[in-house]
């Protein structure tokens, strides 16, 4: 009869952890909140802009709005996966595994932003071009960097928070990051049917003011959202290589 | 119009996404902290009970 009373250590913990997260809402700390709260506003006003002030392209229609997403999550995608190279580097370098949980945070969002820009690709081209999917330069670089993200992804799921994980994931990501430029660099490499940058680097901007202003606060907004979901992966990194240490320790 | 209809597919994917994730992450945030939290409990208890059992030892 006590046994039923009794509590298991999981049943304590979580009654513990429902009394401190009760203190804060959704039990996130003050940057996460105020990541959160930011992004939640520019994503309002990104929308707004993206479906009120931006003008309707004249050749496109309103297919065209979907750049206003597609482009910062590629650009966040292509980015995430610098972040997972330099995470790398720095690991092998000083040998702090903080830069392994940014790296592994940095790879599992930005396969989610890239995975937005295949199917918001796809769906475009799909109005644009008649095809969901044309084997082209720009289009073929940016699948094979989705498959080095989930090769990457794998690999240290399969390996778990170990010493050895962090080293292979380092040089995978150092050996994946030169599919970046190629991605970037593909539409002036190559015969595209994917247009050429809107934003060349050391270039004046290929668009209207308007629409100008609506993509940099899209940017902004995906950019805020990224930092957040960042910061929750990290975090989860954190508690989960603590979580494996200590039960080692009791087997 | 069918423009209209693939516009509102791609923002709706994008969200419909973004949400399941943010659920997802939570959802794994949560169940990493108890299983945190449980593991450090059983941890103080074991060393507990070693604490107790060299006491008795040296009665």
């Amino acid at each position: 009869m006590a046994l039923v009373n009794q509590e298991t250590p999981v049943e304590r913990a979580r009654g513990r952890r429902s009394a401190r997260a009760a203190g804060r809402p959704l039990g996130l700390s003050v940057t996460s909140l105020i990541l959160l709260v930011l992004s939640f506003v520019s994503m309002m006003v990104s929308i707004y802009m993206i479906f009120i002030y931006a003008p309707t392209d004249a050749t496109q229609g309103n297919p065209q709005r979907i750049f206003y997403f597609h482009m910062p999550s590629a650009v966040i995608g292509l980015c995430a996966f610098g972040i997972i190279a330099l995470g790398g580097i720095m690991y092998l370098w000083k040998k702090d595994e903080r830069w392994d949980w940014v790296a592994r945070a940095a790879a599992e969002v930005g396969v989610v932003f890239l995975t937005f820009t295949l199917l918001t690709g796809s769906i475009w081209g799909r109005t644009i071009w008649g095809t969901w999917w044309a084997w082209d330069a720009r289009l073929t670089t940016t699948l094979i960097l989705w498959f080095i993200y989930i090769g990457y992804i794998m690999l240290r799921g399969y390996m778990g928070h170990t010493f050895a994980s962090a080293r292979a994931g380092a040089v995978l990501a150092i050996i994946g990051v030169i599919d970046v430029p190629i991605v970037y660099e593909s539409v002036n490499w190559w015969r595209t049917l994917h247009p050429q940058a809107v934003l060349p680097l050391g270039g004046s901007p290929q668009m209207p003011p308007q629409m100008l202003l609506t993509l940099a606060v899209s940017s902004v907004a995906f950019i805020l959202l990224f930092s957040f979901l960042m910061v929750q992966v990290y975090h989860l990194q954190k508690i989960q290589t603590l979580a494996q240490r200590l039960r080692a320790s009791l087997e | 119009m069918q423009g209209i209809n693939y516009l509102i597919a791609a923002y709706a994917i994008v969200w419909a996404g973004l949400f399941a994730y943010l659920a997802f992450i939570m959802l794994r945030i949560r169940s990493a902290r108890t299983e945190l939290v449980a593991v450090e409990e059983l941890v103080r208890e074991q060393q507990e009970k070693a604490g107790h059992d060299d006491y008795r030892k040296n009665e």
